[in-house]
């Protein structure tokens, strides 16, 4: 017998966590037509029972695409190097005849009857099965159980179910696992709880809070959430004030590339936190769009992984909380918005096999089955047509799939895109944080008759000498860690270095900034802070000294103009001297008392899809 | 008794304070409808822009109608508390011209693997899967055609995020399918895309219903309906039918007579109503009934979910057996007045919230539907989506629109409906021919249906031998038993009651002439035939029968 089987018997079972499920989802049967399925099977029968249309009638005949080889994006090596090498020319660069393409089609009918590995329009646009269409589900649990994840410590390890995306996977997590509350119709100790980072993805509270749920933050530091201190998870759950309700049993956290932060999470850190889970019985609901964006080059140690996954690339990559789950009470949410494309509204769940049924029967009941041109065209981009079959073509160049390192391939070339864009944007972002006044006398006087509060007589003095300019004023205006991971860079605001701390308040200067920005000169739009602010407090008190950069979205070779646009609307907003000013900027949103907040949560609904 | 008519064609005199719109008067024609279309903001078809029916109805619509009544007395908290974003602050920035956007966490489009997309369809008019093969047409959309001006539709938009109500382009045609059809007559009505009407049903139970509640349907219903109500704490009573399904008067009754302390619940207020090709009954509710039921529904202040998969599904009239066939509608008028009305038409008062869906006339896998309803009850619905299911998916929204608006157009969709219509008349007609030939009339009796996939084959219970030594669901378990043995399958009409816990009077079977080969039905309705006259105790006349025919299959 090998030691992984020996292994495998070690392995405690997942713990039992029915309590935490929720009235509806306890309740759930499964489809009493279901019961009907295994007379389908009898062979010969006339079926005359089922609701099926006729595949027939679909006016499709098939589905082709031209699609991307696999390594169509150069990817960055997997160890920090110096300097980095990420820089060099990829293939796609070369504008004149577009990069090498295959042909992935999906037929009308596949000439094979084995359903795992049929991959055609006739079963893909039919009515499905709630799981996933088979040939897809069975390559997104071998490839999640045994590259993603090789090592999931609960006996016989996790289940996947296919959702239309993290948004619905989130969704029908909240509601397999809370019970909705309503103020005057249930008692507050019902009222149950999400905790999430202090700074969180608004749309995932936007589940929550109509449910009546307590959102419970939790303090971050760089990596992300934090377990002790202040704040930190342990305090939180610890010194719960059950006046709110009862202790919460739900944790949201995205972990890697948090957004909006770019927190990436430690293996130590996860442990820490997973214990508390453990203490307190929380289950932690992982949204990890953008675990394969982890950058080395911000990266000073390379984490080993317990077990390999076949892959140099997904091994030097941080472990999802699955790799330390021996209690089962982690679900993962996983998607191809990221790596695919968004409009796909594909995803899946990973979890222990008893809270992934609930899910199933949640699913047969709502969304049923996510789009079966996108399952099938999926399906056949990475697995390509059964052997033999010439029916359907995969997206290699020979017309086999990309398969499971095509598909690794593609996820380190994307790493190697994002890579590049975030070290160039971080270059940029990085020759602007500071703010040198090296003086024309005419301005610095003015101002030094307006700063008598804060600068100090020495330094008024020395602005006053005009032949001085050896003085040099810096202030630093804004700061960022370069992310290890995600989409996104966090940009904190020192408004107290802007000249006009003094007079008018930063949430109003931040405002103001942000506006500012939209100027013919600058053109940018970036996400406030606010919008991100999991409570009252932190939106109040905090969240206007931050905004969100997204280097993933805009042209490539727009990337350096635009954060160049962003430096300097900074700097010449960091030149406003008049209160005058700032009112002028304002002027649109003065109109309405509380425009600047209704504005800030518009703002999320439009630009703040993940 | 002689069948009903398969088409309804109502006069429009006999309501009382109810206008319903001849159909011949419809504002627009379907061959029309692109011409009159209004010159739009080229912003409105860019990534993940809003998108609202009222920019795609025609003026017609708009002008003098009512506006709907509210429905605030009958929203859940968790719906009211679902949080509206003024996104208008934001839409004016997002406006001005060359600003790039650092703030949305969309993904480039240069990552998605996919340069173009094509699939091979029916031209208008040749629409058969044989005729496809010859005459198909390859239709593609680009990567970035919106940019480059050959469409308004392209990879790089509809592949990435998109808002709740689905994109703008695939939302106009629905908003002018909705109302070439169904012209609904109060004024802010409005469509939002669903992924499909088992989750739009989902989310309406949410919308309007708290744990405890019950809702009203049909005595037999679709099972699923009620296994989406029934975690949620929905209770579902039934109202008793005939073959034209829900009767006003049981509606009535039930209603008035409801007692809240004997009930445990509140009187309930939810109509859900599969009104044509009702699954399982097959029944249609023509259209005199549809506007006593929306009278009573009126009075006791109800709200109607009316669940329509099969609305297209309406066939032509059965002639019977070796009769002529009733010729094809003529032209586009000729068939749409040939449907029956939908509630949505009858709606004066905006307490309809109508669910479409393209899975039996397009293909179930495309996941996309839509809602139909007043104005509030949208918005309220693109609420809870946002944070659900959000829209459909961009792949099938592209697909439908190149299909849809692009290549066939209003009129060629018409087109391929009444192909459709055709088709399952002919399905029908095998099923309903085998019955007459197959089956023992003195114990199963059935009505033809008029619309949809379902034959409900009614078993005169009470001339079995054991009746009533044996119950009904015994019987019923004996013949289901019987027919498998015999080698057919039909679904038990036990499986579809509303209520389990509610003592039944009837035993039907359901029949389904939708998928299966001409051959398949006749010899599964022969089998069936035969497990009915076995456990009657009758002779087998059929085996002769199949003696002479037993080639054919």
């Amino acid at each position: 017998m090998s030691t992984m089987d020996n292994m495998q018997k070690e392995l405690p079972e997942p713990k039992d966590l029915s309590h935490h499920l929720s009235r509806t989802t306890r309740n759930r049967q499964a489809s009493s037509i279901k019961q009907f399925y295994k007379y389908f099977s009898i062979p010969g029968i006339g079926q005359l029972a089922g609701g099926l249309p006729n595949n027939n009638y679909f006016p499709f005949d098939d589905l082709e695409a031209r699609t991307a080889l696999p390594d169509r994006w150069n990817p960055t090596p997997n160890i920090p190097i110096d300097p980095p090498s990420g820089k060099s020319k990829d293939k796609s660069k070369d504008k004149s005849k577009g990069p090498p393409e295959s042909h992935t089609v999906v037929p009308k009918a596949a000439n094979t009857t084995d359903v795992l590995k049929r991959i055609d329009l006739a079963s893909a646009l039919q009515y499905g099965t709630a799981q996933g269409y088979p040939p897809l589900y069975q390559f997104l649990r071998q490839f999640t159980t045994q590259n993603l994840h090789p090592h999931i410590p609960y006996k016989d390890g996790a289940e996947i179910i296919l959702t239309c995306g993290s948004t619905d996977g989130f969704s029908k997590c909240i509601q397999a696992l809370n019970n909705e509350w309503s103020e005057g119709r249930d008692p507050i100790e019902e009222k149950e709880g999400l905790l999430c980072e202090d700074y969180a993805y608004m749309n995932a509270l936007q589940t929550a809070n109509p449910r009546g749920m307590n959102i419970a933050p939790v303090g971050m530091d760089d990596e992300g959430m934090r377990a002790e201190g202040p704040g930190g998870l342990n305090d939180v759950l610890s010194n719960w004030n059950y006046a709110k309700g009862k202790l919460p049993h739900l944790m949201y956290t995205v972990t890697i590339g948090q957004n909006p932060t770019s927190g990436t999470l430690s293996v130590q850190r996860r442990k820490e936190i997973y214990a508390l889970c453990a203490k307190y019985d929380v289950i932690i609901i992982e949204d990890d769009p953008y675990w394969y964006l982890q950058y080395p080059s911000s990266k000073s140690s390379v984490p080993i992984p317990q077990k390999s996954s076949g892959f140099a690339f997904l091994d030097s990559l941080v472990p999802s909380y699955l790799s330390i789950d021996y209690e089962g009470r982690v679900l993962r949410l996983d998607t191809f918005s990221k790596t695919v494309a968004p409009g796909c509204r594909l995803g899946w769940i990973t979890g222990q096999p008893a809270l992934i049924e609930r899910i199933l029967r949640i699913t047969e009941c709502s969304t049923q089955q996510p789009s079966g041109f996108v399952q099938s065209m999926i399906a056949e981009l990475i697995m390509g047509p059964a052997k033999g079959d010439k029916s359907g073509s995969g997206g290699a160049k020979d017309g086999h799939g990309w398969d499971v390192e095509g598909w690794v391939r593609w996820l380190e070339g994307l790493r190697g895109e994002y890579q590049r864009r975030m070290e160039d944007m971080c270059d940029i972002l990085d020759r602007g944080k500071t703010l040198v006044k090296s003086g024309r006398r005419k301005s610095l006087s003015g101002l030094a008759g307006n700063l008598s509060l804060e600068a100090s007589p020495a330094a008024t003095e020395a602005l006053a000498n005009e032949d001085d300019w050896s003085v040099i004023e810096t202030a630093k205006i804004y700061d960022f860690i370069r992310p290890l991971g995600g989409m996104f860079i966090w940009v904190r605001f020192d408004f107290t270095s802007h000249p006009l701390a003094s007079k008018v308040l930063a949430p109003r200067l931040s405002r103001a900034l942000w506006i500012f920005w939209t100027f013919p000169q600058y053109r940018v739009l970036v996400s406030p802070g606010g919008i991100f602010g999991a409570s009252d407090a932190i939106r109040e008190q905090d969240a206007h000294n931050c905004f969100r950069l997204c280097f993933a979205a805009c042209p490539r070779d727009d990337l350096k103009d635009i954060s160049t646009r962003f430096v300097k609307g900074v700097q010449n907003f960091w030149r406003f001297k008049k209160v005058s000013d700032i009112d002028e900027l304002l002027k649109d949103e003065d109109d309405g008392t509380a425009a600047g907040l209704d504005a800030t949560a518009g703002m999320g609904a439009l630009i703040g899809f993940c | 008794m002689s069948p009903p008519s398969a088409v309804e064609v109502e006069a429009v005199d006999d309501t009382t304070g109810v206008t319903i719109p001849d159909p011949f008067s419809l504002p627009i024609k379907a061959n029309e409808i692109h011409g009159r279309r209004r010159k739009t903001d080229k912003s409105q078809w860019m990534l993940a822009a809003p998108a609202y029916s009222s920019s795609f109805k025609s003026n017609s619509s708009l002008k003098s109608k009512p506006k709907a009544k509210r429905w605030d007395h009958r929203l859940t908290l968790e719906s009211h508390s679902r949080k509206f974003n003024s996104i208008k602050q934001a839409a004016r920035f997002l406006g001005k011209p060359g600003i790039i956007s650092l703030g949305g966490g969309l993904p480039s489009a240069e990552y998605f693997p996919f340069e173009d997309l094509s699939m091979t369809v029916p031209s208008i008019g040749a629409f058969s899967e044989h005729e496809t093969a010859e005459s198909g047409v390859v239709i593609r959309a680009g990567k970035h055609d919106l940019r480059e001006e050959k469409s308004i539709a392209d990879i790089s938009t509809l592949f990435n995020y998109g808002q709740a109500m689905g994109s703008a382009q695939l939302l106009r045609w629905i908003t002018e399918h909705t109302e070439l059809v169904h012209a609904p007559p109060y004024a802010d009505w409005s469509c939002n895309m669903s992924i499909g009407s088992t989750s739009a049903l989902e989310m309406a139970f949410r919308m309007f219903c708290e744990r405890g509640d019950y809702i009203i349907s049909e005595e037999y219903t679709f099972a699923s309906a009620v296994e989406t109500a029934k975690p949620l704490g929905i209770n579902v009573v039934g109202i008793k039918m005939d073959a034209q399904g829900l009767l006003p008067e049981d509606l009535d009754t039930v209603l008035r007579e409801w007692n809240p302390a004997e009930r445990g619940a509140k009187k309930p207020f939810v109509l859900y109503t599969v009104p044509t090709g009702q699954n399982p009954t097959g029944a249609t509710q023509g259209g005199q009934r549809r506007r006593a039921i929306y009278r009573v529904c009126q009075k006791h202040d109800l709200y109607i979910l009316e669940d329509e998969p099969y609305y297209f599904l309406q066939m032509q009239p059965y002639t019977g057996a070796n009769q002529p066939d009733v010729p094809p509608p003529k032209n586009h008028e000729e068939f749409l007045k040939a449907l029956v009305p939908s509630y949505l038409r009858l709606d004066v008062d905006g307490r309809v919230m109508r669910m479409d869906s393209f899975s039996k006339v397009v293909a179930p896998g495309t996941r996309v539907g839509w809602i139909t309803a007043s104005e509030q009850i949208t918005e309220r619905y693109r609420m809870h989506a946002d944070t659900s299911t959000q829209g459909p998916n961009g792949v099938s929204q592209l697909i439908l629109f190149k299909l849809l608006d692009e290549h066939w157009g209003h009129s060629g969709y018409l087109d391929w409906l009444i192909h459709i219509r055709l088709e399952y008349t002919k399905r029908r007609d095998v099923i309903l021919d085998a019955c007459e030939k197959y089956l023992p009339r003195d114990v199963v009796s059935w009505q033809p249906p008029m619309a949809g996939m379902f034959h409900w084959l009614r078993i005169a219970y009470e001339k079995h031998p054991h009746y009533p030594q044996k119950s009904i669901p015994e019987i019923e378990e004996e013949i289901f038993m019987e027919s498998i043995e015999q080698g057919a399958l039909v679904m038990r009409g036990s499986w579809f009651y509303a209520q389990n816990d509610v003592e039944h009077d009837t035993l039907f079977f359901r029949a389904t002439y939708a998928a299966a080969p001409f051959e398949q039905i006749q010899e599964g309705i022969r089998r069936f035939g035969d497990a009915v006259r076995i456990s009657f105790g009758l002779e087998l006349e059929s085996r002769e029968a199949n003696g002479t025919n037993g080639n054919k299959a």
